[in-house]
């Protein structure tokens, strides 16, 4: 019996929500509520926007540039490790872009259905969550950016040897 | 036709009524779920409040694009290479209007009007 009751309180205090908000945090949420979401809801659709041109413009630089340069390449008896290896990373980062804003738009519906008022500590929490995500996000947009300079760098060099 | 032979008939019309209906809400539940969890809802510009609006219509007319692709037949020599670059560039020009995609900033605590967390003693911003 004397070890339930250690174990229960053990669960108990590890279950329950420690709260990394101080009381000013939590009041400010709680009265900003609406503020907060329609802040939020303005922020999805800049991200909806975002997302649509990055993919677009990833989907060009690939069709129409790196994937026939490399095909070509291949043809013609000149492959070069450089170029495909840029290549196939930039694949898996966009791969991984791809995944990662699907991700981070879960969450941030998870966010916009949270009841700000009622729940604030939990609402910063996924806030948190959701910033960690955004964070994965914006990595994969600057390694796709290196990449694509660096398949420029390349091709420049490949032009230099020609 | 009498009238216990009509029976059955109507009986089987509900029946196979029934199971369309069944089967259309199924299927049209596991297609929803398939939209939502593979995330192409995300990419759906045609929900309600994601429709581009005229100022993005306009911004996206003044964005030059290059009517290019490389041809995978093409000739590998200085000159193809050259106007390669050069469309490549005009391409990576249009990417970098975007400043900063998915910054951080934008769910600051500062973005979001919240006042900063205190900074335990000892701690540096």
């Amino acid at each position: 019996m004397k070890k339930l009751l250690v174990i229960s309180l053990v669960a108990v205090v590890l279950v329950s929500p420690v709260s990394a908000l101080s009381e000013e945090q939590t009041s400010e949420i709680s009265q900003s509520c609406s503020t907060i979401k329609q802040h939020l809801k303005n922020l999805q659709l800049a991200d909806s926007r975002t997302r649509s041109f990055l993919g677009t413009a990833y989907q060009d630089f690939l069709v129409s540039y790196i994937t026939p340069l490399n095909v070509n390449l291949v043809k013609n008896n000149r492959p070069s490790t450089t170029i495909s290896g840029i290549y196939s990373d930039i694949l898996d980062t966009r791969a991984k872009f791809n995944s990662r804003f699907t991700t981070y738009s879960q969450i941030f519906e998870q966010l916009l259905a949270m009841d700000c008022q009622k729940e604030p500590e939990n609402f910063y929490a996924k806030i948190e969550e959701a910033r960690e995500a955004r964070g994965k996000l914006e990595s994969s947009t600057k390694k796709m950016r290196s990449l694509l300079g660096n398949h420029y760098t390349a091709v420049q060099k490949l032009e230099e040897g020609l | 036709m009498t009238k216990k032979s009509e029976k059955p008939m109507n009986y089987n019309l509900s029946i196979l009524g029934l199971a369309a209906i069944i089967i259309a809400v199924a299927t049209t539940s596991l297609s929803i779920i398939i939209y939502h969890n593979s995330g192409d809802i995300y990419l759906d510009r045609s929900r309600p409040g994601f429709l581009p609006d005229e100022k993005e219509a306009a911004e996206a007319d003044n964005v030059k694009k290059e009517n290019y692709t490389f041809s995978e037949n093409a000739d590998v020599n200085k000159n193809t290479m050259e106007e390669y670059l050069e469309h490549y560039q005009t391409e990576l020009n249009n990417l970098d209007k975007i400043q900063e995609p998915f910054s951080k900033d934008a769910l600051s605590d500062e973005a979001l009007g919240l006042p900063k967390e205190e900074l335990k003693d000892g701690e540096q911003s």
